[in-house]
Parts: C-alpha cells; structure tokens; sequence
C-alpha cells in the first residue's frame, strides 16, 4: 500500500467522460491519475477487442500512454472516505493487490449499466441485457447465440441489432417499446444532433436490408426454457407498457437481448458524499451537480451519465467541462455545446421513456432480486402482512438488494413496484439508501485484514 | 385524535416485544415511529440471543427469561424469524484467558446456565474450520439467534391483527400530562392514553426530555461485516473470549474481537466493533481490517472469501451498561423500555415482560429494581 | 494469438489469452456457470460487464468469480458452481 501527495487529479472511470477529462487536463500539463475497472480503456461505449484499431480514432483512448498519465486498468475502487477536502480512494488492482490514493481534486465518471425490467423467465441463461451482448460482441468476439431477439427500448438497440447482424447472428426480431410517431413530435430537438439522426437512418436501411422486422410498440414480456432461454413471449403494450390482451405470441430464439436505457452506477460519489436527485426524465438517481460539474462536495466533479443519462456525446462535453474549470479554463463553447446535447439526451429519454405498466408483466413466481431469488409473491406477501412500505423495508424483510450486486440491477425496479402496492411514490431516501454501498465492490477478507495495524 | 389504552414510541424490537406484550394483556396498543419498522438499531445490528457473554447478575436473569420466552412467542405468533437455538463456542488461546473463561462458566452452570468444556479434538468436531491451533472452548449450547428485523415485524403484525395500530413516520414531539392521562403530540395530532412506553432505543434520551425528565443513554457505534455467500464454513457463534471483556468495558476508543457466524441466507457476519463516537456515520476502513484480521485468526478459510457489506448501528447504552426498564419518577404513566446496548435483540421478550407487569402493577419473574431509571433520575 | 490451457470441470480445453471465462464457456456451448444457492435454477451472464453477479463461477477453487471480467490463465481451473460451492 501506498499514499501519493494530493496534488495529482484522480480520474475514476475510463469512458468518455472520463478520458476527455483526462485529456484536457494533460494537455496543459497537469499530472492526472487514471482508474478504471476495464482492462483496456473506453468504457461501455469504446468498448474495444485487443487488436481493435479504435485508439487510432480517439484521441482520448490513447491518452494513457502520456507520460503525465498513471493509468490503472483492472483496478476498482472498493471504497473511499472523504474528510477535510481530500478524498481518500482505497484500490483493488486486478482483485490481488491494494492501494489508496487521496486526492483534493477528483473527477468521477463512473458511468451507467443496463437498465433492467424482471419479466417471467428472464433469468433463463441467454437473456441477457443488450449491454451485455454488445460487451462480449465487442470486447471478446464473442456470440451468447445464433438465434437472437433485441428486445427493450432506447437507441441503443439498432446499434446491438446491428452488431449481431454483422457477425452473422440471426436477429429475430427487434422489439422496440416507444413508437415511431414519438419521434416526429421530437424533430425541432433531435436536429441538435443531426451526425445521430443519420446514424439512425443508416441503421434502419441495414435492418431492412437484412429482412428483420421491427416491432414498435411491443415488448418481451416472458423467456421460456429449461436450461436456457428457447423462446420468448412478443407481446403490444399500449403507451403505459400494459400487455394489449390478446396481441401475444411466441418466437423461438436461442438468446435474446434486452435492455430498458441505462441506470448510472453511482455508489463511489454516495460513499464520498455527493448529494444526489431523482432525475425526473427516467426516475433514476442521479448525481447534483452545477453549472461547473463540480458536485455538492467541494473540489470532486461528476461528469458523464452519473449525473443523468445523456449518452457519450454529452459525456465528452461534461468530462470536458470538469477539467475546464478545474484549470479556470475557458468554457463558453463547452457550455453551449453542452445546452444542445442537453436537449437532444431530453428528447431520447422521452421517447424512450419506461411507463410504470411493466408491473404487470410478472406473475407471483417472477423473480425480481435475481442475487437474492426474491419473488414478485414475497415480496407482496411482506407488503400485505408485515406492512412494508419502502425500499429499506423490503431490503430488511425480504432481503430483495441484500444480493452480491447490491441492489444495482433490481433496486431501482423494487423501489419502483414496492412504491406501486403500497400506493406511495417512490421517495429520494429509498433510493439514496439503496445506493449507499460502504464496500462499493467484494474483496477479500484476507486482503483486507492485512492492511491491518496489528 | 386517537385514545388506546397504551402507546409505544419506538417501532424497533423492543417496542414491538412492548406492544405484543400489552395486547396479549388485553390492551389496545398504538405505536409510533418517527421512521419504519425496524429502522433504528434494530436493522441495524445482529440478531443474537446470548446467555454465554454475561455475568451471574441481574442481567443474566432477564437473558435466561428473554431466551426461553423466545423460543414461547415463536410458537405462538408463529411467521419464520429465523430462530435458531444454534449455540455458541467462545474460545480462548491464552493461559490467563483460559483461566477467566473457566472462572466465568463455573459461575455461570451456578445459575443453571448449560457451558460444556471443550478441548482439542472435540473442539474440531464441533467447529471443522475452526484454526487448527485453538486447543480450549466452552460450547453454550443455549445461545440461540433470530432475525431481527423479521421478528420485529411478525410481532408487530400480532398486534394489528389484534386491533391494536402501528403508525409509521409519525414522530413523537411532546409529551404532557392530561388529566390521568399522558398527552402525545406528534406531527400527525395528538394521542392520549394512561400509559406511554419510551423504547426509542439510542435517542430515548431525548424522548425522556419531552416528557421533563431525563435519562443518560448514548450511542456506542458498532460496524459489522458481511461476506458474500459462501459454503457453510462456521457451525455455530463463534468468538474469542476477549469480546466479554469489550462488552463490559467503558472505554471509548475502539474496541473490537470477532464474533462469527453463518446466516440462513449463506453470508456470513462478523461482528462487531464498539466505540463511543456519537452518531457518527463517517466509515472506519481500520475497523473493517481489524474485525477482518480476528475472523480469520478464528476461520482461516475466511481468508479467500470476499467481504461484500459492511454496515454500522447506534447501540443504546447506559453509563452503567444495563437497560433502563420502569416507571418514570417525574413522569408518571411514562415507562422506560431502553438503553439494552448490545443485547435488546435478546433481551427484549423478558423487557416487554417487565413492562406489562409494571403497567399492570403485577408481580414479575424477578425484582425489576436494579433496571429502575431511579437509578438516574431522582423522584421530585 | 497466444494458445492457453484450463481445465473446465476436470476436463484439459485450450483457450486464447485475453478471452474471459465467460466468452470460453460460450465458446463450449455452455451458458450457465452456476446453479442458485434457494432453487437451483441454472445461471449464466446477464449483465455481461461485471456489475450484476450472476455469472458466479469457482476458479482455482475459489468461489463466486465473475465469469464474465475474469481472464483465462495458463493452467486455471475452471469449475461451474453449485449453489454457494464448496470449501477448497
Ligand atoms: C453492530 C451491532 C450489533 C448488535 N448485535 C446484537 C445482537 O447480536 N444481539 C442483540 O440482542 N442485540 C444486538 N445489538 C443491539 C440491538 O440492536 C439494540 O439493543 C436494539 O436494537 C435496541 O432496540 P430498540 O427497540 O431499543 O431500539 P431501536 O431499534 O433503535 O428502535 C427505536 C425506534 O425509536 C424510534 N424513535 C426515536 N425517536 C422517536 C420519536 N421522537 N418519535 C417516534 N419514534 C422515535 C426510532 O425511529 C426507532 O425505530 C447490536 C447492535 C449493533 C449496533
Ligand atoms: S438483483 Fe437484487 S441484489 Fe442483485
């Protein structure tokens, strides 16, 4: 273990956000630490295999070979403390060695992970979200079938579709729960951002052209198998995602790609005491941040979808934007830059919105805290007799998040449909308290105890 | 406005063993809390039951009555807690420590506690992972757990079945004489009832002042860990003689020896920390490596096991480290049901036993006097 | 690419260096890595990028793994899991 002076500025995340930051914080010859939990940098979205040519396109991606960079690949931060402006980061490197850094300036970019609705079925091996099939096309070459439905909604799922189709995978549907329409009442927005317009439109001609159907408005409300997802259930949803009765059908498939937009991984600024807010676009928590992207704690910024789901473009801006001002830079370019990509992430998210009608889609057997095995049935049975009535009480008495992710796949939903029986709203203390992780990711025991003093 | 006959401010395990036991009374009970079930210490800590960790004393008697009526309320109310009678095996490596655990059994089989020597290989029969080089225990087959938060909550739904009224985020403001009657205002209106019982745990202080009096209870902070789930690794409780001294030590630095044991659930919890900070939520990565460092000197297996969680509560303690059970000398009407630091899990049947009694103005199963908040608070 | 040796449930497999646990089970038609610790229902990658838990695998006997951020090794053993598994 060992302990560097304060002066460095620590990075947490190498996605966009966090290598623009890095970046524009080398650039004037700043001395920055890079961590991140990837073995090689990029993020979910720069996800790249090891003979990729991407690091020739960005930059940003080949900023940890410059010399004032310390990059640090395959190292999680496990926990971190903050006290009297210096952020104290405790390491795991590669699961085998610690260290801790402290730091007075820190920039977090921690980025976002799959959201995830439960259905009946969908912790059959081969459902998997669309994140994590994109990971393993890009990361690995790696296919999870030969038979695949993308399923969920959001923009993200024609580029997954895409992917498959191009490794030569079957894509059997692609299932798109928002409509078409939404986007016409969106134009005046989505021209902010015209490169994605045509990206879009680019997209939809390879669908075409390779015979898959769209379905909008619908949805995968049910995987059946035994051993592992054989088929799934299409079903239309009318615009509050309950099942139009009568509109289902089957589709066999041998792996199916699912995924709701993102949730922002937000457990290292809650352990350094970020305030966070229930972004109103998506219900998700998010980190508070101002103008300058510094958060409620002096000198850590936040930039990238912790401070609210906006895609890489936006997080480039934001990462851009916290070194800025760290460096008293310049910003007004950024800052309107940053207002376009504001509105055009705005319009995304409502058109992808997700409507509180997936709490029909389960029956009392449906998991929904896959870590825990916690069932749509136990949870209502401690709703109805143990009178629970949030997100801690159902944590405590049903042990739904009390799982090895600790809440970060199912917290959001539970707190969702606990607050749905129970006839409240879902409150900013439910899901704060869910995203309050002392120990962020495992270690173990025997490492730990040798930090020991005596 | 409403009228039951009593009202229990605190909706944690001691309030909730105070309110079944007044409507098993024949009482209609309201209680109160200013946040959820379970919400304060009692989601916050273990749910062990112990008789093994305390001394031939006043305290020892409420243990062994609290133990047994355990295992009556869990026939009777029926709902899975988790009880569990699954014993405890406190070790010792020292020659001196050896001594003073022996001493403590001996006195302890007096008062008809069951401590079994144990010595090398027996020990490893009873402990399979236990560190090979631990030669001396003695087996507490007595000790038993539950899970506290279940518990709390299957109690308190006893209570609502019986008409009685669990009112949640309903904080207590003040409390006043009316009449006969106590008066509580709360942020949702006033209660009234002859009798109020304050088991608001590490802040009944507080709720003691509302009402003119006082009571000296503060918070001993505690941190805890949790593993992921792992193979069934550790039989019983387990832990090192050294935690029956922290329990009883007033100190107010950190003090802290591994108490270890598996869960239903597959994790495994080791415990806990104590130290006199205040409310003070800041995380103590030196705690986590200390508790870590003693579980393994007991389990070296933990070794390669991943912690996964770790969290921390507020124990309520009173100066001379036993709980405050009784009527208020300035406040009549107002019973104390507080201040059981390490132990209201365990102790809070025989507590709600103690409570009845005194409201009903019965004779109980032992002389509640050495828990009397006379001891703090001098009658006008 | 470098050629590397694990040995998947007691049986000698060849892999490449850089592939995770994950993508080599895939490679080997096998998608679930564990049974759950209630209902022993099969379990295999979900969130594909570390975050979610459930592709829990016993590597070098040493439980609950995440198949999908763990890279193969020279000699690795790689074993599907049973409920929480077993002691080492
Ligand atoms: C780390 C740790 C480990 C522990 N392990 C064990 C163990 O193994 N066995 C054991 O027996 N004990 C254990 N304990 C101790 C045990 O948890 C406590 O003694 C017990 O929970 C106290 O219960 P309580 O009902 O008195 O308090 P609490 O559970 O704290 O309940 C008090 C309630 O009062 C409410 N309240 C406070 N003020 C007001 C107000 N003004 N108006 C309305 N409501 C109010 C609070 O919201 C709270 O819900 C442990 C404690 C810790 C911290
Ligand atoms: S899915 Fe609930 S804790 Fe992991």
């Amino acid at each position: 273990m060992s302990t560097i002076s304060t002066e460095q500025i620590v990075v947490v995340g190498g996605g966009p956000a966090g290598l623009a930051a890095a970046t524009s914080l080398v650039r004037t010859g700043a001395r920055v630490i890079l961590i991140d939990a990837g073995e090689r940098p990029g993020g979910q979205y720069w996800r790249h295999h090891a003979e990729s040519s991407l690091a020739a396109k960005h930059e940003e991606l080949r900023i940890i070979a410059h010399p004032n960079v310390e990059y640090l690949a395959k190292t999680n931060v496990w926990a971190a403390t903050y006290r009297d402006g210096v952020s104290t980061l405790h390491l795991l490197i590669d699961g085998k060695v610690e260290r801790e850094i402290r730091t007075r300036t820190l920039i977090l970019a921690t980025g976002a992970y799959d959201r995830s609705l439960p259905f009946p079925g969908w912790d059959l091996p081969g459902v998997m979200t669309a994140g994590g099939v994109q990971a393993l096309l890009k990361g690995q070459k790696s296919l999870v079938g030969k038979e695949i439905v993308v399923a969920g909604t959001g923009p993200f799922l024609l580029p997954v579709a895409i992917g498959l189709i191009m490794a030569g995978v079957q894509v059997k549907a692609i299932v798109e729960a928002s409509r078409p329409t939404a986007w016409f009442t969106k134009l005046g927005a989505l021209t902010h951002n015209d490169g994605k317009l045509k990206d879009f439109i680019t997209f939809q001609k390879i669908i075409f052209g390779a015979k898959v159907k769209i379905h909008y408005g619908s949805a995968i409300v049910a995987a059946q198998g035994s051993s592992c997802v054989e088929q799934v259930t299409l079903a239309k949803i009318d615009r509050k995602f309950v099942i139009k009765p009568g509109s289902d059908r089957q589709i066999t498939c041998d792996a199916l790609a699912v995924g709701w937009g993102f949730t922002p991984d937000l457990s290292l600024a809650v352990a350094l005491g970020c305030a966070s807010r229930i972004d109103p676009r998506d219900g998700s928590l998010v980190i508070d941040v101002d103008e300058h992207q510094e958060t409620s704690v002096p000198g850590i910024y936040a930039a990238g979808e912790i401070t609210g789901i906006g895609g890489s473009a936006l997080a480039l801006t934001e990462g851009r934007l916290a070194a800025a001002n760290i460096l008293k830079a310049q910003t007004e370019d950024l800052l309107r830059l940053r207002g376009k990509q504001q509105i055009f992430a705005n319009a995304l998210l409502d058109i992808y919105g997700v409507k509180n009608g997936w709490t029909t889609w389960q029956d009392e057997a449906t998991v929904l805290c896959r870590c825990e095995e916690v069932s749509v049935g136990d949870l209502r049975k401690a709703i109805v007799e143990l009178g629970v009535s949030d997100l801690r009480g159902a944590k405590l008495l049903t042990r739904a998040g009390m799982g090895m992710c600790q809440g970060r796949v199912c917290g959001q939903f539970v707190a969702e449909f606990v607050a749905k029986e129970s006839g409240r709203q879902v409150a900013l203390k439910d899901l704060q308290g869910f995203a309050k992780r002392p120990v962020i990711t495992p270690i173990p025991l025997g490492l730990l105890a040798k930090g020991a003093e005596r | 406005m409403t009228n039951p006959d009593v009202i229990v401010i605190g909706a944690g395990m001691v309030g909730a063993a105070c309110a079944l036991a007044l409507t098993e009374a024949g009482m209609e009970v309201l209680v109160l809390d200013r946040s959820t079930i379970a919400s304060g210490t009692s989601g916050a800590g273990e749910g062990n039951i112990l008789v093994s960790d305390k001394e031939p004393g006043p305290e020892l008697t409420l243990a062994r009555r609290s133990r047994d009526l355990w295992f009556e309320i869990s026939e009777r109310i029926g709902g899975d807690f988790e009880l569990e009678a699954k014993g405890s095996l406190v070790i010792s490596r020292t020659s001196s420590g050896i001594a003073q655990l022996r001493h403590l059994a001996d006195e302890q089989r007096n008062h008809f506690v069951e401590a079994i020597e144990v010595g090398s290989p027996e020990l490893h029969d009873l402990e399979p992972y236990l560190a090979p080089e631990i030669a001396f225990g003695i087996h507490y087959p007595e000790d038993a757990q539950c899970q506290p938060m279940l518990a709390t909550a299957h109690m308190l739904r006893m209570v609502r079945l019986a008409g009685g009224r669990v009112s949640e985020r309903e904080e207590v403001l003040a409390i006043s004489q009316a009449g006969n009657e106590l008066s509580v205002r709360t942020i949702g209106g006033d209660h009234t009832a002859p009798f109020v019982v304050n088991a608001a745990g590490s802040w009944a202080g507080e709720v003691a002042a509302l009402a003119g009096s006082a009571l000296p209870i503060a918070p001993r902070r505690g941190f805890i860990l949790v593993t992921a789930p792992a193979p069934k690794l550790v039989m019983h409780k387990v832990y090192d003689a050294d935690y029956v001294a922290n329990v009883a030590s007033g100190e107010a630095d950190l003090q802290s020896s591994a108490v270890v044991e598996s869960t239903k659930s597959g994790t495994i919890l080791i415990g806990a920390s104590r130290e006199r900070i205040g409310f003070d939520s800041h995380l103590e990565i030196a705690i986590l490596r200390r508790l870590a460092a003693q579980a393994i000197a007991l389990f070296p297996s933990l070794a390669k096991i991943d912690l996964l969680r770790a969290y921390h509560g507020f124990r309520p303690y009173a100066p001379d480290h036993l709980p405050v059970i009784g009527e208020d000398p300035l406040c009549p009407g107002l019973f104390h049901a507080a201040g059981h630091e390490g132990a209201g899990i365990g102790l809070a049947p025989a507590t709600a036993e103690l409570i009845r009694d005194a409201v009903l103005k019965k004779p109980s199963f032992m002389d509640p006097t050495p828990f009397s908040p006379r001891r703090f608070v001098a009658s006008s | 690419m470098t050629q590397i040796r694990v040995i998947l449930n007691g049986e000698s497999i060849t892999s490449r260096e850089g592939q995770s646990v994950g993508a080599l089970l895939l490679e080997h038609e096998q998608r679930a890595t564990r049974t759950t610790r209630q209902n022993a229902r099969p379990r295999g990658m979900f969130c594909g990028i570390g975050i979610c838990f459930d592709c829990l695998i016993t590597i070098n006997g040493i439980t609950n793994q995440r198949a999908c951020v763990t890279n193969v090794e020279e000699g690795m053993t790689i074993q599907t899991q049973q409920g929480s598994g077993a002691i080492a």
